[in-house]
């Protein structure tokens, strides 16, 4: 007895040593991640403690992905308290055994209204619609082909499938129309992209994807997490601003941005594609129902948005007015119209240093750099939403320019600053 | 040096093998020696109760191509080398740069 817990001990002594030098190389690297804890409701104005037993402090939130300002709306979380005495907290079963009530089969029906599709599926996450639709649905005979900047959650989706798995280069209809021509001895050829690529905020070329899928026999996949709600004239998604409402085949999307920010996903589309979902996606399978409370607040953001487009719009406004404040500004940021809006700054302990000093000035945002964006590519993401006022802005924009001052980096080429700081 | 298991062929002089080609050379006869004189038939078991479960079940020589880089690793098979490495590309490609939520 004594033995085995000795052994039981080296062992584990073993992994412990080997886990501490993995998770020191990490910081060394700069790659370690942590918490900043959040003392209120998700808002444009939070408050936040960071580092860790530091007094909480006001900041403007520019990172979160609460693009309409719904996740701590009044109405969305009346509905939710509401959903909560009315359908209990939780299902404690499955989807396919016990676990589907009434407001299950109505949201996934609103959102099939609003998506423009024929049937839906609610999944408890889009990370795992992603790990599920893929293997679903496609076998051995046939191919994945997916833009090379999808989100990682499809990247392990597309792993756990047996189809063979094939990429083209970011956005490249020439390299993607190669490759349908290259797979036209497949089954199924399945395009994959998101719908507004998280890093860039660009959008998927859509109408040119669907046009190459007609022309060449596939089905269209669109990660729309980035878009829906407020992509669009009326917040559909990537597809009704691409002109191509109701040609995608599947859309995987998420609860856990704009249509509130709770949690849950979905895989919406073609109805038998759909449906073969729901007998064989593993996560829909063998993980728990979306908690009630969280339905009943979806079917409200659905409403609030089905009911007019001011958030959507004031959500645009804010974009151009923030994309138009840091051009003026002098600073680079990535051209596009979707409200993620990249500052570049190519230097990875640049990026940290600056939103460091933001932070220090009210302002929240993260750096991002290799090897979560490629080599030479860090910045900072920020993200608006229809929560921000001007004010916000401003004083943002005020934050910026004086972080910016300090660095030198207003007006300058990505030359001038490369040259500076290094790549 | 030869033992009675094992069999030594003579290179011509001029033949300067790389480290590319022994290892194919090897990996021929490991093949042919296991197709002739398996150490086992244990696999035939496996074979027949998948078949008795219902599977469909195939086995064939393959290329296998790795590539190792940090604690992430990318296998791929093939037909054909070319083949193995087009997928292995394709793997390692889509997950060149880890993304953001
Ligand atoms: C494009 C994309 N797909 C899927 C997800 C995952 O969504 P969820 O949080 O619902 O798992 C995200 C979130 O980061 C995303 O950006």
């Amino acid at each position: 007895m004594a033995d085995a817990v000795e052994v039981e001990q080296g062992c584990l002594a073993r992994v412990r040593q080997h886990f501490r030098q993995e998770l020191d190389g990490l910081r060394n690297a700069g790659l370690f991640k942590e918490e900043r804890f959040i003392h209120a409701p998700q808002a444009a104005d939070i408050e936040v403690e960071f580092p860790a037993g530091a007094t909480p402090r006001q900041v403007i939130n520019l990172c979160a992905n609460n693009y309409l300002g719904l996740s701590s709306h009044p109405e969305v979380v009346a509905a939710a308290h509401a959903g909560l005495e009315a359908r209990g907290y939780g299902m404690s079963s499955v989807r396919f055994i016990c676990g589907t009530q009434d407001i299950h089969r109505e949201l996934e029906q609103r959102l099939t209204a609003f998506l423009g599709t024929e049937d839906t599926l609610l999944f408890p996450s889009c990370m795992d619609a992603n790990a599920g639709v893929f293997e679903a649905l496609l076998g051995e005979q046939d191919v994945m082909i997916a833009d090379r900047l999808v989100h990682a959650s499809i990247v392990d989706g597309m792993r756990l499938s047996k189809a063979m798995q094939d990429t083209f280069k970011h956005s490249d209809m020439a390299h993607l129309e190669e490759k349908l021509q290259e797979h036209q001895d497949k089954r199924f050829r399945l395009i994959i992209t998101d719908g507004v690529f998280s890093m860039d905020g660009d959008l998927a070329r859509l109408d040119d994807i669907v046009a190459l899928a007609e022309r060449y026999g596939a089905m269209v996949f669109v990660d729309d997490s980035h878009a829906t709600g407020f992509i669009g004239k009326t917040g559909r998604g990537t597809h009704e601003q691409k002109g191509v409402f109701g040609k995608i085949d599947i859309i995987t999307t998420t609860l856990g941005k704009a249509l509130g920010g709770a949690s849950g996903g979905c895989v919406s589309g073609r109805a038998e594609l759909v449906e073969m979902c729901r007998q064989r996606a593993r996560p829909y399978l063998f993980s728990n129902s979306v908690p009630p409370v969280i339905v009943a607040g979806a079917l409200k953001v659905l409403e609030l948005i089905s009911r007019t487009t001011e958030r959507r719009d004031a959500l645009e406004e804010n974009t151009r007015c923030w994309r138009r404040l840091l051009t003026e500004a002098g600073f680079d940021i990535k051209a596009g119209e979707s409200p993620i809006v990249p500052v570049m700054l190519y230097h990875a302990k640049l990026a940290q240093d600056v939103a460091r000093d933001l932070f220090a000035e009210g302002i929240y945002v993260v750096g991002f750099f290799f090897p979560v964006v490629p080599k030479g590519q860090a910045r900072i993401r920020t993200q608006l939403s229809a929560a921000h006022q001007k004010a916000h802005l401003d004083r943002a924009i005020e934050a910026f320019v004086k972080v910016g001052r300090k660095h030198d980096i207003l007006n300058k080429s990505k030359k001038a600053i490369t040259e500076r700081y290094g790549l | 040096m030869a033992g009675s298991n094992v069999i030594e062929v003579t290179l011509p002089d001029a033949a300067t093998p790389t480290r590319e080609d022994i290892e194919q050379l090897e990996a021929t006869f490991r093949a042919i020696v296991d197709l002739r004189f398996p150490d086992s038939r244990d696999w035939q078991k496996v074979e027949e109760a998948l078949v008795i479960d219902g599977w469909t079940v195939r086995s064939q020589l393959m290329w296998v191509a790795e590539a190792h880089k940090g604690w992430e690793s990318e296998l791929a098979t093939g037909r054909t080398k070319s083949e193995a490495f087009k997928q292995l590309q394709q793997l390692a490609k889509i997950d060149d740069v880890a993304g953001v939520p």
